[in-house]
């Protein structure tokens, strides 16, 4: 599942209509919006730290973000305007550039933040500044107001390579003369870039599901045998390691147990038998 | 706009972190001067990216990122009870380098390491005086690439030399570069010293294969080994880790001939052999981040927070090895690994 982030209902407008994503009226207090099929869902946090945070938390927490063994990979989207500068590298003529951010400082602490940049992406990479207020100023770089906390209520949840923040200028340091309908039409500008990001997290989502070694049928298998032999709470944490080991080792451990059960050597009968037994399946399999 | 590939992964060191200390360093400027399209990320503290928490080693490894930094404090350590000391009572090691170019699904540092990353400590000298320092006490034998593989990065670094040239200055300094590298330019470029032991890491090319990704194959380590003793340096051979696959005789015994097939082994310093053994938390880790690797997913013995193989398989795989390799090397030549602490 791909989990968007944005401070406003203008930032998220082009998404929600891109991926056709409707409203989930079941979650109260926040407006989140959800494609199942797409695997996404958008969560609208409010502008600022605390607001953010709190909405990063909430849902991470209500859709048991990256718990479920077996489930395909989580990753988190921040999305979202900011003020931009870039003089040091090029001078900005112009509003909706987007940037990939590979850093993240909170300008209230100092502390810096590093998502991982594992995947390829299509977009320039920079530096952004969490400022507690909008920045009235020109200053270099790009700030924004919710980047850290987003980071680091996320990273309870993900870890650094499953986290990635765009951010798209809207402004030169005048924060106040940016309207909806311009933050709209500046992510808006940039949905080209944004989706087929996200399709490729998507993608990646997909093809990094976390399988089992031992699916259902071989812990029933396992369940058994480990019943059969008396194990003990160690004795059985071994066996599953020999079983997982043959079973990538390509050593058919089943048919091995099984001719213990036709040697009548399983089941047991006690658990110093169980020993024995267990020393015997151990020996069938190195 | 550019276009996303269809490779989901940034190429390794796509991505340079640059500690504020280090910036203006000369060999940091030489490092990113080999990358002149990595995108470079300033940053405080090399533990501010290395460290940081919910890291994925094995995806990271995949687009390695390298951190360019300077390490203070301590940077010379006893050596650790499952390496091997060769006979020597002042057994030390060093990390001029964390992490690996190569990707062995057996390494211990996927388990020792937070991170991925590479990380290259630009401020050798400091650790040049450590040593300096406790050379004034005793003599000293010194492992530099036992958390790297010094070797396999000497075109970025060019570390191996500068170890070189230290050593020639300190008669009673010895070192050991252990690597899986197949380069052979390095020995055009150095002159051989007799305090410098290059270990070269053999296995059978199935487990190279299967388990060492990214690494030179066989008959690429023999060859450099082969020119590294044409040269006239010191050469010592590692059978270690001895790895077990179902047939681990047939595998061992047809590399022990390979290997003496090439290679003079009167002209050996010395070979180490010893089975695969890791400490518990380490494999506690490997196991977490690796779950479909054969390899690590063995069900090993637990000794004293040591995993090994089972003592009877571990015996037998070390004997064997050991005994072969007996036919053709002295005993006194041949070091087996003891557990002494377990």
């Amino acid at each position: 599942m791909i989990y968007i982030f944005t401070a406003l209902y203008c930032e998220a407008h082009p998404m929600i209509q891109k991926f056709h994503l409707i409203q989930k009226s079941e979650i109260k207090h926040f407006q989140v919006f959800g494609n199942e099929e797409a695997g996404i869902i958008l969560t609208v946090t409010g502008v600022g730290s605390v607001a953010a945070a709190t909405a990063v938390g909430s849902i991470c927490t209500a859709f048991h973000v990256n718990q479920g063994k077996g489930e395909p990979e989580d990753f988190l989207v921040n999305v979202g305007i900011c003020s931009g500068n870039i003089s040091d590298t090029h001078c900005l003529k112009e509003t909706s550039r987007i940037y990939f951010c590979n850093k993240i400082t909170e300008n209230a602490t100092g502390r810096t933040f590093y998502p991982d940049v594992l995947y390829r992406h299509g977009f320039e990479e920079t530096e952004v500044t969490t400022m507690e207020c909008p920045v009235c100023m020109e200053r270099n770089g790009l700030h924004d107001m919710e980047a850290s906390a987003v980071y680091q209520a996320g990273s309870h949840f993900f870890g650094p390579h499953q986290m990635s923040f765009l951010k798209v200028v809207s402004d030169n340091g005048r924060p106040d003369s940016v309207t909806p309908q311009m933050a709209e039409s500046f992510i808006g500008s940039q949905m080209p870039g944004i989706s087929e990001y996200i399709f490729k997290l998507s993608e990646i989502s997909r093809n990094g599901k976390k399988e089992y070694v031992l699916g259902e049928e071989e812990e029933k298998f396992l369940e058994k045998l480990s019943g059969d032999m008396h194990c003990s709470v160690t004795m059985k944490a071994s066996l599953r390691q020999y079983v997982i080991y043959g079973k990538l080792a390509g050593i058919d451990y089943q048919k091995a147990a099984e001719e213990m059960y036709a040697k009548k050597i399983l089941p047991c009968g006690s658990k110093r038998e169980g020993k024995l037994c267990f020393e015997e399946f151990r020996k069938q399999l190195l | 706009m550019k276009n996303l590939e269809s490779n989901y992964y940034n190429p390794v060191f796509s991505h340079i972190y640059v500690e504020k200390e280090v910036k203006e360093n000369a060999r940091t400027q030489r490092i990113l001067n080999q990358f002149p399209h990595a995108v470079r990320i300033e940053i405080d503290h090399y533990k501010d990216v290395f460290c940081r928490s919910n890291q994925n080693y094995c995806l990271q490894h995949k687009s390695q990122s390298l951190i360019i930094a300077a390490k203070h404090g301590e940077l010379i350590y006893k050596g650790a009870p499952v390496c091997q000391s060769f006979g020597n009572e002042y057994f030390y090691y060093t990390s001029c380098m964390m992490n690996c170019i190569y990707d062995c699904e057996y390494c211990y540092l996927k388990g020792m390491y937070p991170s991925g990353s590479m990380v290259i400590f630009v401020n050798i000298e400091e650790i040049f005086a450590q040593v300096e320092k406790i050379l004034e006490e005793h003599p000293v034998y010194l492992c530099v690439s036992y958390d790297t593989d010094m070797m396999a990065m000497e075109h970025v670094t060019g570390y191996v030399k500068e170890w070189v040239e230290f050593s020639k200055k300190h008669e009673n300094l010895k070192i050991e570069i252990r690597t899986k590298c197949a380069g052979q330019k390095i020995f055009e470029e150095i002159c051989p010293q007799e305090n410098v032991i290059f270990a070269f890491t053999l296995s059978p090319q199935e487990i190279i294969t299967r388990y060492e990704h990214g690494t030179p194959p066989l008959s690429g380590r023999i060859g450099c080994a082969m020119q590294a003793l044409l040269k006239g340096f010191s050469v010592r051979l590692c059978f270690d880790p001895v790895i077990y696959c179902t047939d681990w005789k047939k595998q061992y015994e047809e590399m022990i001939n390979e290997v003496w097939s090439h290679m003079n082994p009167q002209k050996i310093v010395d070979v180490s052999v010893g089975s695969f053994r890791v400490s518990q938390d380490y494999l506690k880790n490997m196991r977490k981040s690796e779950p479909y690797s054969c390899v690590v997913q063995f069900p090993f013995q637990n000794d004293g927070g040591v995993y090994h193989y089972p003592d009877s398989l571990m015996e037998e795989m070390e004997l064997f090895v050991t005994e072969k390799l007996k036919e053709t090397i002295p005993e006194e030549k041949i070091f087996r690994w003891e557990n002494k602490e377990g």
